[in-house]
């Protein structure tokens, strides 16, 4: 079946059945490789993406709920050479260890701070809830969103300025 | 005009009468936390005080524990739950042990004000006087908090609580607890902590137009937090009838692996009984299997049925998947979702808690109403804080209405032989909203407090 | 025949084993390797030529090569520094291959804290070896003796100004070489790199979805 997809704001038609996981088609049509298979069953968070601005899990989620929707994947926020607010401040802390559950990590925090850009710090640990790392930089995580945070309000602050 | 005037004293009596009746005395403030309390007696009502999971409603998810402010959400208003710390100014540090006391038995607060039925003291009425002695010694032991809590918001006239005297004489019967010289000890024990402190019946049995429990319908269902709260007895929905064990089990566990996971304001209720001893938990489990009586011939036939399918070679195997649907379009989408969103934990062969509950044992799903399982497929079941729990993904963001209302008259089409539900898009769109209030809680957890504190604490 | 094996018939046979066991492996060593040369440093011992460790093209593009893989805590980077002291270059002129089948040393299990005390000392050993193979050859063509040579920015100057680049001379000299027991390693009180916290090289492209 062709599904058609918004894909990082690029429309793309992948012909698959219907019950495929979204992961999948980002990963192996796609070849988007940021979202991970962790544990495939919505438990661990690393294949997160946004779907409309909220985090989703791409392994449980089918893929042709999403024709009309648009998905976000962490490779739709900035590019290595212009990385977003989030990727620059998980550089900045060093907010990775082994950085399989990052990406997942940094879309569950990206889709909290689109819509509260100044997150308690309970806020932030709730919608990181459902998002596992097993090696060990939570703190850094928690301290690269908070950095995020204010990054993400100094360039609305420079745009509202200039524009 | 004389008439009226007899009429005009009339009036006036039966006003200064109810006055009379409605009023309640102050009780003299005492410096309560100043008392002195033996650890035994303090140890005791921490375990009284998870029986009766006094921290879920008098704790904001996130604050500190007992300081109340939670808003219950009722057909007459949004009442606040007060603060119970031993705070003289905001929480009850001035309440005497005998302010304690009528406030459990009469629902008076130390000031003579009558206290809404929130509080359940239609329950808690049974609670012995030695009991409610350690609970009031508990709670004034906890760390004082102070606090500042919105007001209540009831609808006109009930903001006038004399009035509430009145709800009393109708619908509180004070106790003690009389025990039934025909039940054991152990029945007895069972009825006094399941009817009183644990006031099972303020969620499962339905109530009146006034907010009362319908007593003629103990057990017959209730409503709690945005979720059914299961009839207890013959009407029971769970493909597998209850027994004591498995109550005992799922009192003392969060779930069972032939009725799944505890969930929405049960989840806390599991998760204070989590910590309590098995000598605690037995006889509540005892008593509630009683009422649940013993299953008709043709219900313990379907029973041992579908047991002896569940347990059988190729269990999972053939049920679901998208080549399992018949029918049309929608048929075929709900196949599609339940495939790919529902089947690798609900089929994937490992067992509760944590994979998922093989659907043809879900009360959830047999019920012929299909809130809770609306619940949790739009909010899942997110995991407890700092410990192994159950956990289920939310699909509010990735399903819509539509989606959510196809996958679900699939899975009630092919796990449960109940007549099609009616209306689901449109009661996933409204419990969405927020129109149907949903409390969304982690599994065998107390998650009101910060630090899943309670009988943990 | 066939005997039932049991713990008395083992001890009975004790004897003969620890015989067997203490004469075989030393045969089938000498059988299988001439005479190993000297212990080298780390597991330069195991992988002996320096080319294993380090290739400089004629360009001057330095490659590093290590057994070990990067998991997340960081040796990608430590290594980078390990090779850039020694060889005196940047960080950012060292291409680092990790873990390759057919390009690295087959280093075992990346695991308990090995990485840097087993490959990170046989790449500082090998980069040390190879800049001093580089100042050498310098001090050939310039006709003065190595000491008086300064190497920086992947040239090495003499004291009256000449220069020579890497990639030239490296290409003027065989890496395919064993590498021996000893090296000129920096003196702690000389390092300019080691001893830095620098930036993970694999965190950017961890974090905008690329091949870390």
């Amino acid at each position: 079946m062709a599904i058609t997809l918004d894909v990082n704001g690029r429309t793309q038609e992948v012909d698959t059945d219907p019950a495929t996981p979204l992961l999948y088609v980002l990963r192996d049509y796609l070849k988007l490789n940021a979202a991970k298979f962790g544990c495939g069953l919505g438990q661990c968070g690393s294949c997160t993406v946004m779907v409309d601005g909220q985090a989703v899990f791409s392994c449980v989620t089918p893929v042709m709920t999403l024709e009309g929707r648009k998905v976000t994947t962490l490779e739709g926020l900035g590019t290595i050479d212009a990385p977003a607010p989030i990727q620059t401040a998980f550089i900045e802390v060093q907010a990775a260890q082994c950085g399989y559950c990052i990406p997942g990590m940094m879309m569950s925090a990206q889709a909290l701070l689109q819509k509260n850009p100044q997150p308690s710090e309970r806020e932030i640990r709730d919608a990181l809830r459902t998002n596992l790392c097993r090696c060990g930089t939570h703190m850094r995580i928690l301290a690269a969103i908070r950095r995020a945070g204010e990054l993400m309000k100094s360039a609305a602050a420079e745009k509202a300025g200039t524009g | 005009m004389k008439i009226f005037a007899i009429l005009a004293l009339i009036v006036v009596c039966v006003i200064g009468a109810f006055a009379l009746f409605a009023w309640r005395s102050e009780i003299e403030p005492v410096d309560a936390a100043a008392q002195k309390f033996d650890p035994a007696m303090v140890k005791k009502g921490a375990k009284l005080a998870a029986l009766g999971n006094c921290i879920a409603c008098h704790t904001v998810p996130g604050n500190r524990a007992f300081s109340g402010g939670l808003a219950l959400p009722t057909p007459f208003g949004a009442i606040h739950s007060p603060n119970i710390t031993p705070d003289r100014e905001t929480g009850i540090g001035t309440w005497s042990e005998a302010a304690f006391q009528r406030a459990m038995h009469e629902g008076v607060d130390r000031e003579g004000e009558h206290l809404y039925p929130a509080f359940p003291y239609d329950h808690f009425t049974q609670v012995t006087e030695e009991d409610n002695r350690a609970l009031y010694a508990y709670l004034m032991t906890r760390e004082p908090v102070s606090t500042t809590h919105a007001g209540d918001h009831v609808m006109f006239p009930l903001g006038f609580r004399p009035l509430l005297a009145g709800w009393k004489l109708l619908f509180l019967n004070e106790g003690p607890f009389r025990p039934d010289p025909n039940r054991s000890a152990e029945l007895n024990r069972g009825a006094y902590l399941a009817e009183g402190l644990g006031h099972c019946g303020a969620c499962h049995s339905p109530r009146n137009s006034l907010g009362a429990e319908d007593k003629d319908r103990h057990f017959a269902g209730g409503e709690a937090e945005g979720w059914v709260a299961y009839a207890i007895g013959a009407t029971s929905y769970a493909p597998i009838p209850w027994d004591t064990e498995a109550i005992a089990f799922y009192l003392r566990n969060g779930w069972h692996e032939l009725h799944g996971v505890a969930d929405g304001p049960m989840a806390e209720v599991v998760g204070n009984l989590a910590d309590l001893s098995d000598q605690d938990v037995d006889p509540i489990a005892a008593y509630v299997a009683s009422l649940m009586g013993r299953p008709d011939a043709k219900r313990k036939a379907a029973a041992e049925r579908l047991q002896a399918e569940i347990s059988g070679p190729g269990a999972s195997a053939a049920k679901g998947g998208s080549q399992a649907a018949s029918g049309g379009g929608a048929d075929m989408a709900g196949a599609a979702i339940y495939a790919s969103a529902c089947a690798l934990c609900h089929e994937g062969g490992r067992a509760p808690p944590y994979g998922g509950l093989d659907f043809r044992l879900s009360t959830a799903v047999n019920a012929p109403n299909p809130q809770n399982i609306i619940n949790v497929t739009l909010f899942g079941l997110p995991p407890a804080d700092g410990e192994a729990s159950a956990v289920m993904p939310g699909f509010a963001a990735s399903l819509d209405d539509r989606q959510i209302a196809n996958l679900l008259a699939f899975i009630r089409k092919r796990f449960s032989n109940g007549t099609a539900w009616d209306g689901i898009a449109d009661m996933v769109r409204r419990t969405r909203s927020g129109e149907h209030k949903v409390a969304v809680r982690p599994a065998d957890s107390i998650e009101r407090a910060p630090v899943n504190v309670g009988a943990k604490e | 025949m066939t005997q039932d094996i049991n713990r008395r018939t083992i001890l009975k046979a004790g004897g003969a084993l620890i015989v067997s066991f203490s004469i075989l492996p030393a045969w089938a060593q000498e059988a299988a390797q001439p005479a190993p040369g000297p212990k080298l440093p780390g597991s330069l011992n195991d992988e002996r030529f320096l080319d294993s460790w380090i290739r400089i093209d004629a360009e001057g593009k330095i490659v590093v090569f290590t057994g070990k893989a990067e998991l997340g805590q960081g040796i990608k980077t430590a290594l980078i520094q390990v090779a850039a002291e020694e060889l005196e270059v940047e960080p950012a002129d060292i291409a680092l291959v990790t873990a390759d089948t057919g390009r690295t040393a087959d280093e075992g299990f990346t695991a308990g804290s090995q990485s840097m005390q087993n490959s990170g000392t046989a790449i500082r050993n090998a980069a040390a070896q190879v800049r001093e193979l580089l100042l050498a050859k310098a001090a050939e063509k310039f006709g003065t003796g190595s000491g008086e040579l300064k190497a920086a920015e992947k040239v090495i100057t003499a004291p009256d100004g000449r220069k020579a680049g890497y990639g030239e001379l490296a290409a003027a000299i065989d890496l395919h070489i064993e590498a021996k027991p000893q090296s000129m390693l920096k003196a702690p009180g000389t390092l300019r790199i080691i001893g830095k916290s620098l930036p993970r090289v694999d965190i950017p492209a961890k974090v905008t979805g690329g091949i870390a």
